[in-house]
């Protein structure tokens, strides 16, 4: 089995699949810490009038100032109602932030890694790990090479395990460098490490007051490592949900484009069916875990970590069930 | 002493509700080398690929050295080389890594067996490029490789020597034959070229529309020839052949026209003449596979 796996994970590094993914997190991920950098220095700008490099800047006041600016805007009439208690959760978080003396506003290596982390959940994570699952299965059919693979005395069981196995291995790999490439990358522009800043996580939003009765304080370290569980177990399920559709359709193209329409068309669900509770049990929907710890996140009623992360785990188990039952059954004709 | 190493027993083949391969029986012993022949869409392909486990029959048994495919696949399998329509490898690995690869899925296979049969089929000046490289001829000998590495006691080749140069192929013929009579293995070879498979091949076996219409070995094939007979007196001729050699005849315009071993042909001369009838005029029709093939397989019609 050992051998099998590691003729998978060879033939995926010898696709330079993993080069790709590389280079495209390389370029994202930079361009976002410049972003982000760039964002920070106007905010500086235009609250305190400085252009400060060192880390200590007076970033009580600037909070106090972006309090309020929300408060402000909490009291203009053309502030729709809605949108009026997700501000006033706002404020209090801010509040609760400057009582206790963490300060998120200063840009980190360890808070862009954790922010990063949250956007990609959703989309550009999942699209990485697609690239890489669609093609484990897909490739040996359109190269014709499916042939020799399962003319082999290996029970087709095992050939599917080893390749879930190696692409596993390289979800790990995926989620270990998009770490290490926003971190130094955003560490060396912002010159601010931030490993051991507290952090505040365990909101939790009750009718538009914000109780912090079960808030935690960790370390930013620690909060980055939950965020990249989070991300990880969350492209374990993507990775397991494509190489099923690649294991259904046997076509590259095909699985990426029917894995994208899905994720995409998650996003649209949710913005114009947040009504209709059902969808909740939608994979796509549950994607975005890590924002689930800042608290005042429920995209529709009756969703919380937990529960996304069952409808997750479900998913996955299913799709792995459909791939080794399809594969084992199938006749092979290419 | 015969062992029977493949043994298919009433096969049949329905995919999407269209019988493709109608109960096919056959067998294979130790060092025979069949020949599988059939017109396109007559179900070859079909059946070599229930053969190695690549699709399963619907009905039937297929039995390798002992073992039923569709319970013991791993034993079985283990006894199995093949090339399935086209030597097709990892284009972006070496040819030597390819071998590594594939070998290493199957047990007890040492580097000096690679090393052997990289030597085999002739491929070491460029076994280190990648297969991308390689011409057609070269992935042939390749994929041979491939199926040879693991000492299989059953091969399995499909149309093996497309895209050989002539030196190639007989290079080829040379290597079954050896493969055959010196180690013993059990060769399937399917091919369009029927001279090839009459050069190659101990036993034919001819499929058309999923079902087996001829299965006898090539010489019996190549000798039961049409012969011609003119005589004084035809109606006692076709007499003296159904009563005294058991075969039987027909009479077309002032012809006799009956299938007859060769071998034989002097003693039915002599049997008329002493029966004091007078020979005209006395030919075979030299038949070979190929026209044998083209007559048995007439009407060539894809199933639908």
């Amino acid at each position: 089995m050992l051998v099998l796996v590691k003729n998978e994970v060879n033939k995926i590094l010898s696709k330079r699949k993993m080069l790709l993914i590389t280079v495209i997190m390389l370029i994202l991920v930079s361009l976002f810490a410049y972003g982000q950098n760039y964002q920070y220095k106007n905010t500086l700008n235009k609250y305190l009038k400085t252009t400060s490099e060192s880390g200590d800047v007076a970033w009580q006041s600037l909070q106090k100032q972006q309090i309020q600016d929300l408060k402000n805007r909490l009291n203009r009439i053309d502030t729709p109602e809605l949108g009026k208690a997700s501000i006033n959760i706002q404020i209090q978080q801010n509040q609760y932030y400057l009582d206790n003396n963490i300060n998120p506003v200063t840009p980190s290596a360890a808070k862009f890694s954790v922010k990063l982390m949250e956007q990609s959940t959703s989309v550009l994570l999942p699209l990485l790990i697609i690239l890489l699952a669609s093609d484990s299965v897909c490739g040996e059919f359109s190269t014709k090479t499916i042939k020799v693979l399962l003319t082999r005395a290996i029970p087709r069981w095992k050939v599917l395990l080893s390749k879930y196995i190696a692409l596993l291995i390289l979800f790990s790999i995926v989620i270990l460098e998009m770490a290490v490439l926003s971190i130094f990358i955003s560490g060396l522009l912002f010159n601010n490490w931030g490993f051991y800043e507290p952090v505040a996580t365990g909101f939790n939003s009750v009718s538009g007051t914000l109780d912090v009765s079960n808030v935690i304080k960790v370390t930013q370290l620690q909060y980055l490592i939950l965020v990249y569980s989070l991300g990880w177990f969350v492209s374990i399920i993507i990775g397991t949900i494509s190489f099923m559709v690649s294991v259904l359709v046997r076509n590259t193209a095909t699985s990426i484009g029917i894995m994208m329409a899905t994720l995409v068309g998650g996003g649209f669900l949710r913005l114009f069916l947040a009504d209709w509770p059902t969808i909740k049990y939608f994979f796509p929907i549950n994607l975005n875990l890590p924002q689930y710890l800042t608290g005042s996140y429920t995209p529709i009623s009756g969703m919380s970590l937990n529960f996304s992360m069952l409808v997750l785990l479900t998913w996955g188990l299913g799709a792995f069930i459909v791939s080794f039952v399809v594969f084992t059954k199938q006749d092979v004709l290419v | 002493m015969l062992k029977q190493v493949l043994l298919l027993d009433d096969v049949h083949k329905t995919i999407k509700n269209k019988e493709i391969v109608k109960g096919i029986s056959f067998s294979i012993n130790a060092g025979e080398v069949l020949g599988f022949l059939g017109p396109n869409g007559a179900g070859k392909s079909t059946t070599l690929r229930m053969i190695v486990g690549l699709s399963s029959p619907t009905r039937g048994k297929i039995i390798i050295d002992g073992h039923l495919i569709t319970k013991d696949y791993v034993k079985a399998m283990s006894k199995v080389g093949c090339i399935i329509e086209g030597p097709d490898m990892y284009n972006y690995l070496s040819g030597l890594e390819n071998l590594k690869m594939l070998s290493s899925m199957n047990k007890n296979v040492t580097n000096e067996d690679i090393t052997k049969v990289i030597e085999l089929v002739g491929m070491q000046n460029r076994i280190n490029d990648k297969v991308s490289t390689y011409s057609l001829g070269m992935k042939q000998r390749l994929g041979l490789a491939q199926a040879l590495v693991h000492k299989p006691k059953l091969l399995i080749l499909d149309e093996p020597t497309n895209g050989l140069d002539p030196s190639g192929i007989n290079e080829f013929r040379h290597i079954i034959h050896d493969l055959a009579k010196k180690e013993n293995i059990a060769v399937l070879i399917s091919s369009h070229l029927i001279s090839e498979v009459e050069l190659m091949c101990d036993t034919v076996a001819i499929i058309k529309s999923g079902t087996l219409l001829k299965y006898s070995s090539v010489s019996e094939l190549i000798n039961s020839q049409e012969v011609f007979f003119v005589l004084s007196d035809n109606q006692r001729g076709i007499e003296i052949l159904k009563n005294k050699w058991n075969i039987d005849s027909s009479l077309k315009d002032d012809r006799i026209v009956a299938k007859v071993d060769i071998s034989k042909l002097e003693a039915i001369n002599s049997s008329f003449m002493q029966e004091g009838l007078m020979i005209k005029f006395v030919n075979t029709n030299q038949k070979t596979l190929e026209d044998l093939f083209l007559t048995l397989t007439e009407g060539n019609d894809i199933i639908s």
